[in-house]
């Protein structure tokens, strides 16, 4: 693969951009043309990126897997701040996620928004969000990754928002955008520190790095970087000139970004709430792509992370603790996109655990499965709810006769996700408790938190399922499927969903590193290791899903447990759950209580020690001084002249005293 | 020459300048204390010429002609400066009917 290919990439990035500008600009009131136009960007998109995957699966032995094409955005000095696209077999993937169920998802909104007043805002507020995920995807550097990263947030902020009629959404735009400006100061803070440690050295500033632009020259170290960071970080005479102390907290702090854009605990709280968006915006950002935003990030800087432990074992443990809290509140949930959204946020747990585990594979894999089937499962929701006109699931019920495309493909999507075997959650999550049982990066706890989580995972599904499809239809009206255009995107995620994780079973590919998350650009090797197939693993994992489906079911579907008997039974954890551990009144308490303490104290220093003392001290000097001074003005020539005469006189009386003691 | 005038001390560079420093001074004294400001600008004019005297005084010292150019050029700009400041009196003239400086004392703090 050669930096020719480049145009293809910049392409793919800037098609979204343009599709954006036409929607939002020129074609507000043309409503089918806005829409049509970002799906052809997104269809470009996809286009190119599986021609550039093509290419870079076919590439021979010993030529190179990806490219990197870059031009200078910003040179101030020795600071040079770059802008380009990393192509290589990770971010392929990733841009194949993002146009690969950003597609279906655009056409499912043509059906979904129809009759929407903001029609071409929407679109041009989609197609917005295409450009700034891809911008993240195909970033070179930590400074890109950071732009895109806040455009991705606004993005976030204007879909979530996107009935700004309604205060609960704007509410949960705003608390989206808040949150997650938590977690971007510590990324901010991770690049900032990171940069003023690893350009300060003088081993890192005389590397010798070829330029990719001109066959023999040397580049000039940068260290922003992705590719000359990870030359420097894996020369084993390089690292150690880097304080661990700093380096590890560097890539603590990075690792902040992704807590707050994957929504990880304790930063997960908007996630839930951002579901007031459209449910087509929920499936695509706050499900498949932008929350695995922060996993990508992770991956993509996960050389950072490997040679500390303690770093990964942050990561690992803010990952399993995700995954089961999540997986616990959404036991009891009752709006069908809240389910979803904690479901969510369990598997984004999963995935970060897995990172911290030492397994970026696996932790990609189940991005690009999970992907695919939480699309579809919020697709299905949204066609449901489209239907029923409510997002209550105790409304529901029955909904198998006459939905019978969402029902099959809600089936097929919530097999992935409790991993039934043969679908592809199966093999994702598979990895994972592989990872986490690894006998020299993996933990016991971490293995024991994913099998209950799968287990817990197999309950809320069932429940989930079976209030909203099975049994008598407890809601008003009759209703009916939904249009083509919202069902044939379903069918088209649902072969995915299914069948995607077969690329990663290394019995059938012999270990083709179809997803291995590998960063081969500029002649740095190294793969996260290559896809492995426990059975005992997966026997177990199949073990745990299955006494939760089951319960599920017997609770929820032919109703041989009663469990409005268990609620009451352990009515106190119930309360617990559905209140979600009282973390959100636990933040409106550090809000009202200690940052409203915090800014009265600083109101007061401000208002009679900054204000009071220094402030008015100051102009209160020079007023007095200048009240003083004005008696010198009297508008009287004479007194100037004789002001002009004494300075004359002072003047030559100086020149001549200092010529008489011999001067100049 | 004549018998009176001879039996005087020779006039040198140094009663030149004395009598420029007279006439400065007079000027100064002018300028500092009149209040009519045709006085204050004829007494400018004195300390304008007060100094030419110097320059021509010092011209014939050094035996060169610069101190002589520079007095033509000196009586230029008084000449311009005078018609500046007499036009500059009229103006006050018409605006406050009179010509004493204290009619223009209103630009103070």
């Amino acid at each position: 693969m050669s930096p020719d290919l480049a145009p293809l990439a910049w392409t793919t990035l800037f098609a979204p951009l343009a599709a954006a500008a036409l929607a939002g600009l020129l074609l507000r009131r043309r409503r089918a043309l806005a829409a049509g136009v970002s799906v052809l960007g997104m269809v470009v998109g996809l286009v190119c990126t599986l021609f550039l995957l093509w290419r870079s699966l076919t590439a021979k032995e010993g030529e190179p897997t990806g490219f990197e094409a870059h031009f200078t955005w910003v040179a101030a000095g020795s600071f040079e701040a770059r802008f380009g696209v990393l192509v290589d077999r990770l971010s392929l993937l990733m841009a194949l996620v993002v146009t690969g169920v950003g597609t279906p998802i655009f056409v499912y909104s043509i059906g979904y928004m129809h009759g929407d007043e903001g029609y071409g805002r929407y679109f041009a507020c989609l197609s917005l969000f295409a450009f700034s995920m891809l911008g993240i995807v195909f970033s070179t550097n930590l400074l890109q990754t950071f732009v895109f990263w806040e455009l991705v947030g606004l993005s976030s902020y204007l879909l979530i928002g996107f009935w700004f009629g309604r205060d609960s959404a704007v509410e949960a735009g705003k608390k989206a955008f808040m949150v997650n400006r938590v977690g971007d100061f510590g990324f901010l803070c991770g690049i900032l520190l990171l940069y003023y440690a690893v350009s300060t050295l003088p081993g890192f500033r005389d590397m010798k790095i070829p330029d990719p632009a001109s066959p023999g020259g040397l580049d000039v170290p940068n260290a922003l970087d992705f590719g000359h960071l990870a030359r420097f970080y894996r020369d084993p005479a390089l690292l150690p000139l880097l304080g661990g102390g700093t380096a590890a907290l560097a890539a603590v702090l990075l690792f902040c970004g992704a807590i707050g854009k994957s929504a990880q605990f304790p930063l997960h709280v908007w996630l839930p709430d951002a579901m007031e968006g459209p449910t087509p915006v929920s499936a695509l950002m706050h499900a498949a792509t932008m929350v695995a935003a922060g996993v990508y990030m992770t991956c993509r800087v996960f050389f950072l992370f490997e040679p500390f432990p303690g770093a990964l074992q942050v990561v690992a443990w803010i990952g399993g603790i995700t995954a089961f809290l999540a997986a616990t509140i959404a036991l009891v949930q009752t709006d069908i996109k809240k389910v979803l959204a904690y479901s969510t946020l369990s598997q984004l747990g999963y995935m970060v655990m897995a990172i911290g585990l030492a397994g970026a594979t696996a932790g990609m894999f189940h991005l690009t499965t999970h992907a695919f089937f939480k699309a579809l499962l919020f697709l299905g929701a949204g066609s449901v709810i489209h239907a029923c006109r409510t997002q209550e699931i105790t409304e529901m019920g029955g909904l198998r006769k006459p939905m019978p495309s969402t029902f099959w493909t809600w089936w097929i999507g919530t097999a992935a996700l409790i991993a039934v075997p043969g679908t592809s959650g199966f093999f994702s999550k598979d990895e994972i408790l592989a990872a986490a049982a690894d006998p020299v990066h993996g933990s016991g706890p971490l293995l024991a938190l994913g099998l209950v989580t799968a287990g817990l995972t197999a309950y809320y599904m069932m429940r989930c399922t079976a209030l909203t499809f099975h049994g008598e239809h407890r809601g008003h009206g009759h209703p009916h499927e939904s249009p083509a255009v919202m069902t044939l995107p379903l069918w088209f995620l649902a072969v995915p969903a299914l069948f995607v994780g077969w690329l990663g079973f290394p019995l059938l590919f012999h270990g083709h590193p179809w997803f291995q998350a590998e960063f081969n650009v500029r002649g740095v090797e190294a793969q996260a290791g290559p896809h492995e197939f426990h059975l005992p693993l997966a026997l177990l994992g199949t073990g745990f899903a299955a006494a939760g489906g089951v319960i599920g079911w017997l609770a929820f579907g032919t109703r041989r447990i009663d469990a409005a008997a268990w609620k009451e039974r352990l009515l106190p954890l119930h309360t617990l759950l559905a209140r979600k551990y009282f973390l959100d009144e636990f933040y409106l308490w550090l809000v009202r209580v200690v940052q409203q303490g915090v800014a009265e104290v600083s109101n007061f220093v401000e208002q009679n020690v900054l204000i009071r003392g220094v402030i008015d001290g100051l102009s209160a000097l020079v007023k007095a001084s200048g009240r003083s001074l004005r008696e010198l003005q009297t508008g009287s020539i004479h007194t100037y002249v004789r002001f002009a005469l004494a300075g004359t006189v002072v003047v030559l009386a100086w020149v001549l005293l200092a010529s008489a003691r011999g001067g100049p | 020459m004549t018998p009176v005038l001879a039996a005087l001390p020779p006039v040198t560079v140094q009663h030149y300048l004395l009598l420029s420093a007279l006439l400065f001074a007079v000027g100064l004294v002018g300028v500092l204390f009149r209040r009519n400001i045709l006085i204050v600008l004829m007494s400018l004019e004195l300390m304008i010429s007060a100094a030419n005297l110097a320059l021509v005084a010092f011209s014939r010292v050094h035996g060169n002609l610069q101190g002589q150019v520079m007095v033509f050029f000196s009586i230029a700009v008084a000449a311009a400066e005078a018609a500046v400041a007499l036009s500059l009196i009229i103006a006050l003239f018409r605006t406050r009917g009179g010509v004493s400086v204290d009619d223009a004392a209103e630009l103070k703090g």
